[in-house]
């Protein structure tokens, strides 16, 4: 027969694993899902300890811990929206001037460098277009 | 304190899912290293499991656990290294029901699938953000670049490695629920003794072939320490008084008074933790009472109610009432929160 310590082991890895995911990973929707990660392991550590003791009072923290990911994923899943509107981009790296001021930017520089190739050329018109005749007639299309 | 031996099937394990994690991490300059990440990988997961079937007798109970376990372990493994979102979002779902087949090997049913119903939902959601959001032609370089990989997996191993031995520790061969039932069982036997009034009547009671109660007590509490140093300043007066040598009833009995009060210590003071008060009744097993007393089913383990839905509303909508009102007023909050956050406020029109 398992035995509690297995189970509690299982809950560990998996919030080990979404721990390094929440500090490795820059993609704000991959940490979103770290963090999920880490609430999935302790849930587990929730059940187990309920089912070993008999008693229901850890599966209904469960509940209320699957709760608590729903409007964690609601305020996380805005938040990533206004912050892509901001920067058009889901790197959380590109947040560091929200540090310190007197702090050095932990930043690659290679990484800087990388990124100046890879930008985007904006679209551009075929010269077939002609400009609108007044500028005030184009902002309500 | 026994020393434990650094090289252990455990440790090395732990290593190899460390170097896995590291390999597969995006990095600058990645070459083949995700292969090797998987090759060091599956030979973890391989070490791994043979010490789960060398520790555990063969049930299906152990080959469920080690399917759902395999898959959400390689899931989320696969989920924290994906260079692209989509393919993360994927294996968290495979982490998602495999977790789900670990809740219905804990008796959780409707646990089960209301976490499969909520993070089917916040996967979908996560889908059609990645959909809007995510360049589709050149990969953005957040995802193809993680931040310090070596640093971050040690950190995550570290502390995966301290949760493993301590619950190796504490889940020990002579676990702690015995040692404290031999300790009942010694001071039960100490107060029965100090009731007689017949010095060899008493010393057949505390004196059972070689081991006198003093000696059965610092074995059940692990032979040193300060609870056995106590022993030996208050019940043995540092090794003069021995109660099979000694003809003094009054100095047998105080030995054995201070002794008894010593284990009623131990029992009071390094209990299991579970709560001092009586809880409500509602949700179970009582949790205060101790756990070799608990109704067991055929399987060695505490009872757990069949209809498992029925005694969990019951639960929820009586002891646990306020808390379920608090949780529906987070989630109303953090609808409007959500809603006020991504508003975009009206642009003025130049004029």
């Amino acid at each position: 027969m398992l035995d509690l310590k297995i189970y509690l082991i299982l809950g560990a890895i998996l919030f080990c694993i979404g721990l390094i995911g929440f500090v490795s990973r820059r993609n704000m929707i991959t940490m979103f899902l770290s963090a999920e990660l880490m609430l999935q392991g302790v849930a587990i550590n929730f059940l187990a300890f309920s089912r070993f003791r008999g008693n229901l009072q850890g599966q209904s923290f469960v509940l209320f811990i699957l709760s608590v990911a729903a409007c964690e994923a609601a305020i996380a899943l805005a938040l990533i929206v206004i912050l892509y509107r901001a920067k058009n981009s889901l790197d959380v790296s590109k947040w560091q001037d929200l540090r310190e001021e007197d702090l050095e930017p932990n930043e690659d520089p290679e990484i800087l460098l990388l990124d100046t190739f890879q930008i985007e050329p904006m679209p551009t018109l075929p010269v077939a277009g002609h400009r609108p005749a007044k500028e005030e007639d184009a902002s309500h299309v | 304190m026994n020393e434990q031996p650094w090289i252990t099937l455990t440790n090395l394990s732990l290593l190899l899912g460390w170097l896995a994690v590291y390999f597969c991490l995006p990095k600058r300059i990645s070459g083949s290293s995700r292969l090797v990440g998987y090759g060091v990988g599956s030979v973890a997961l391989i070490i791994t499991a043979i010490q789960i079937f060398f520790t555990y007798s063969f049930n299906p109970e152990l080959v469920l656990f080690c399917l759902f376990s395999f898959f959400a372990v390689v899931g989320a493994c696969l989920m924290i290294v994906a260079q692209n979102p989509a393919h993360g979002a994927i294996c968290f779902a495979l982490t998602i029901t495999s977790t789900g087949g670990i809740f219905l090997l804990l008796a959780a049913p409707f646990v089960m699938a209301a976490n499969i119903i909520v993070y089917a939902g916040a996967i979908i959601v996560t889908f059609l953000f990645l959909l809007m959001l995510v360049k589709q032609h050149n990969a953005d370089l957040a995802d193809s670049e993680s931040r310090e990989p070596f640093l971050a997996s040690f950190t995550g191993f570290i502390l995966l490695g301290c949760m493993i031995s301590v619950l190796n520790a504490s889940f020990s061969s002579q676990s702690q629920l015995g040692a404290r039932n031999e300790i009942e069982r010694i001071v039960d036997d100490t107060n029965k003794a100090l009731s007689l009034t017949d010095l060899s009547e008493l010393k057949a009671k505390v004196i059972n072939g070689d081991n006198n109660v003093v000696t059965r007590l610092k074995i059940a509490l692990g032979g040193s320490g300060t609870w056995v140093e106590r022993i030996e300043v208050d019940v043995q007066k540092n090794g003069t008084l021995m109660i099979n040598k000694s003809d003094d009833i009054a100095e047998i009995k105080s030995a054995l008074a201070s002794l008894a009060s010593i284990g009623n210590d131990y029992l009071k003071y390094r209990s299991l933790l579970r709560p001092s008060i009586a809880m409500p009744g509602n949700s179970g097993a009582d949790p205060s009472l101790p756990l070799d007393k608990i109704r067991k089913d055929q399987s060695g383990r505490p009872a757990m109610p069949a209809d498992n839905t029925t005694f969990l509303g019951k639960l929820l909508f009586s002891d646990q009432l306020i808390a379920v009102e608090l949780a529906g007023l987070l989630l109303l909050v953090a609808t409007i929160g959500a809603i006020v956050i991504v508003r975009q406020l009206p642009t003025k029109v130049s004029s």
